[in-house]
């Protein structure tokens, strides 16, 4: 039977599903359906929902639950996701796992209410301060919001690191049908070892030392010493954790890149360009970091030259060049504010950047 | 009930201060009710002159030394 | 126990403090470990760091401690009390961390009744970042950026926290303590007990401020600078329980 799934609800149910201890958020559109449903499901389950004063207290209180032990979630909208890059740069510091999902609306600025994918700098690039990473996820559907929002906080507890998933804003509006319920569609959790809780606070009973979390390291060596720490850390994930799907690269003389939304409009796109007598493929990052470098340079050395669709000015643009290294050319489409790309812009573009080659 | 004040404490007690740590904020001293207290001569490592007790036997155990150390390096005993 | 009447107590650490002579945040951080001991919880209490001169706290207590951004305790203290509500669970703020970055913070978690307990210590000045202007900070008063005295009509003037704090419903105790005397320390770790017992009991958000010597910021001898908070600072801000009970 299927189901009618709107994107910012299979975050809830995937959450849910992934063992959510406590969630604390500010309204923010495009993502207001998060916090209404979970006011009214989280409590009836025994778990803790919070409607924060701003979201600076609201990350701060996941820094609290995460300190704790427990799962905790925010999610917002690319100025609420601005507020909490200094709680960000300590839940990274202080290894902390937690998820925080950003829909990303119009801007920069107040913006608007629509959808982009404006936030890519920011996800992967910190917009907090320091040398840290989160894991980044960029689903591209109902489907993939739910099992990423599953899976998220085993993630998190795996890296002992803050995971970070993004959306559009339409992707998280959107109603899609989907085959059946996404819970049973999803396939099975992410198999894990238990975490180390070693670190958590919950009281220093029965014998154990009091313990402590931190991030000032004043002494000479320990900061660099835990920067280097972290560094190792990141590279694991680099090791284990990239993700991206390749459709129809393997004869490609032109290949799409785009993550989310514009990928799906880009599949489209792939599919119409196909039918005249164009070999595209499409690169769909799913992790925005680790980024799917690998993937992308193989098809470097195969394919005649590379678009990239962003819903922003050019952002993960830069990342596929940087990896492209000019073997190919590489140009970018894109539409900022907001604005939702067209299949028929795309394979307009894709038409002029093979004009030109 | 007759009337006579007592010069000696029913108890003894005396103060025992963890030098090393003293920073000679001089708190002590100054709430001492029997002035008991005074900075000493000896340079500790931090640089300060500690607070050395004269056990002359009539500290009260009153504890005031005790709360307004800062260093918490006070510690008052029976005698 | 020992032959000791007074001595360190169990929930305190035997390090040796990085505080200036004289400063008020061991006496505090002695205060509060007294009450944890006497009340038995210390196994069960997760404290809140500020930022401030007081961010090494966790050094000094033997219980668990975690850091928190600058003036988000009290977000952080609901984070961690609304999943192991029975646990004990404190703050520990300084003027800055409390009355100037985390004023949106305190303000919330009090009018939400959060179950948890804020020790605010209040002298005045940013001792850490070597002694500016303090939302508390006396009009006149000389800092490193107000060398001329607070001028009320720039500046404004004094935020009294606990007046503030014991106006909201979901506040069951908010009381001010100076520890600029003995006898202020035997206030003070009353109020402290009580404020905790409160959380014991679940009743709502306790807070105490303790008006406290910053010998450095003020540029003052220590017996000089506690002197100052005794006769100048409990003039400006009363020693007082302004709430208790809801």
């Amino acid at each position: 039977m299927k189901h009618a799934v709107q994107g910012n609800r299979a975050l809830c149910d995937g959450a849910i599903a992934g063992g959510l201890d406590a969630y604390y958020a500010y309204p923010i559109t495009p993502q207001n359906e998060i916090s209404a449903y979970f006011s009214q499901v989280l409590p009836e389950r025994g778990k803790v929902f919070l409607q924060a004063e701003s979201e600076i207290a609201a990350i701060n209180m996941v820094f609290g639950s995460a300190v704790a032990g427990k799962r905790a979630l925010t999610t917002s909208s690319s100025p609420g996701i601005s507020l909490m890059q200094e709680t960000i740069s300590y839940l990274c510091a202080c290894e902390l796992p937690c998820v925080i999902a950003n829909v990303m609306r119009g801007g920069p600025g107040l913006g608007n209410i629509s959808g982009s994918q404006q936030d890519y700098f920011q996800s992967t690039r910190g917009g907090g301060h320091g040398d840290y990473r989160m894991l980044v996820l960029a689903p591209a559907g109902a489907m993939e919001i739910f099992t990423f929002a599953r899976d998220a906080f085993a993630l998190a507890e795996k890296y002992r690191n803050p995971v970070l998933i993004v959306y559009d804003g339409y992707l998280g509006q959107m109603l899609e049908t989907v085959d059946g319920d996404p819970a049973s569609l999803a396939g099975p959790l992410l198999p894990t070892e238990p975490p180390d809780r070693s670190w958590v606070l919950d009281g220093a009973s029965a014998g154990r030392p009091p313990r402590k979390i931190r991030s000032l390291l004043m002494q000479e060596g320990d900061l660099e010493a835990l920067n280097w720490r972290l560094h190792a850390k990141y590279e694991r994930m680099v090791s284990a954790e990239v993700r991206w799907e390749e459709i129809s690269v393997e004869d490609a003389e032109v290949v799409l890149v785009a993550f989310g939304m514009a990928a799906r409009v880009c599949t489209a796109a792939c599919k119409r360009l196909r039918a005249e007598g164009v070999r595209a493929g499409l690169i769909r990052p799913i992790t925005l970091w680790p980024f799917p470098e690998q993937a992308i340079a193989r098809a470097a050395d195969r394919v005649r030259r590379m678009l990239v669709v962003e819903m922003n000015l050019g952002q993960m643009v830069e990342d596929v060049r940087r990896v492209v290294a000019g073997r190919i050319p590489v140009d970018f489409h894109g539409r900022p504010g907001g604005s939702l790309v067209v299949e028929e812009d795309i394979v307009a573009a894709v038409r002029r950047s093979g004009a030109a080659s | 009930m007759t009337g006579r004040i007592r010069k000696e404490p029913a108890v003894r007690f005396r103060v025992i201060i963890d030098a090393s740590r003293c920073k000679a904020c001089n708190l002590c001293i100054v709430h001492c009710p029997r002035k008991l207290l005074a900075l000493g001569t000896e340079l500790n490592a931090l640089g300060y002159k500690p607070v050395v007790f004269r056990d002359d036997g009539s500290c009260t155990g009153c504890g005031d030394c005790y709360r307004m150390c800062p260093e918490c390096i006070i510690r008052i005993e029976r005698a | 126990m020992s032959a000791s009447r007074f001595s360190r107590p169990d929930a305190l650490t035997a390090r040796a403090h990085n505080y200036c002579p004289g400063c008020g945040h061991g006496i505090a951080h002695r205060l509060v470990a007294e009450v944890i001991d006497e009340l038995g919880v210390r196994e069960r209490t997760i404290a809140v760091a500020p930022v401030g001169c007081a961010v090494f706290a966790y050094d000094y207590w033997n219980f668990d401690v975690t850091e928190a951004p600058h003036g988000r305790p009290p977000a952080v203290a609901t984070g961690i009390k609304r999943v192991l509500p029975d646990r004990i669970v404190f703050t520990y703020q300084g003027d800055g961390d409390l009355a100037a970055i985390g004023t949106a913070e305190i303000i919330h978690a009090a009018n939400r009744g959060e179950n948890f307990t804020t020790v605010f210590v209040n002298n005045t000045v940013y001792g850490m970042t070597s002694g500016q202007m303090a939302p508390t900070t006396l009009p006149g008063q000389r800092t490193l950026t107000t060398p001329a005295g607070r001028d009320p009509g720039r500046d404004g003037h004094p935020l009294r926290v606990t007046e503030l704090v014991a106006s909201l419903d979901g506040v069951v105790y908010a009381a001010r303590a100076s520890i600029a005397t003995p006898s202020g320390v035997r206030t003070a770790r009353a109020r402290l007990l009580e404020a905790f017992r409160h959380q014991l009991a679940g009743d709502g958000f306790s807070l105490v401020e303790l008006l406290s010597p910053c010998p450095a910021g003020l540029g003052m001898e220590p017996v000089t600078a506690a002197a100052w908070v005794a006769q100048e600072l409990e003039k400006y801000y009363p020693v007082h329980v302004f709430k208790n009970g809801r």
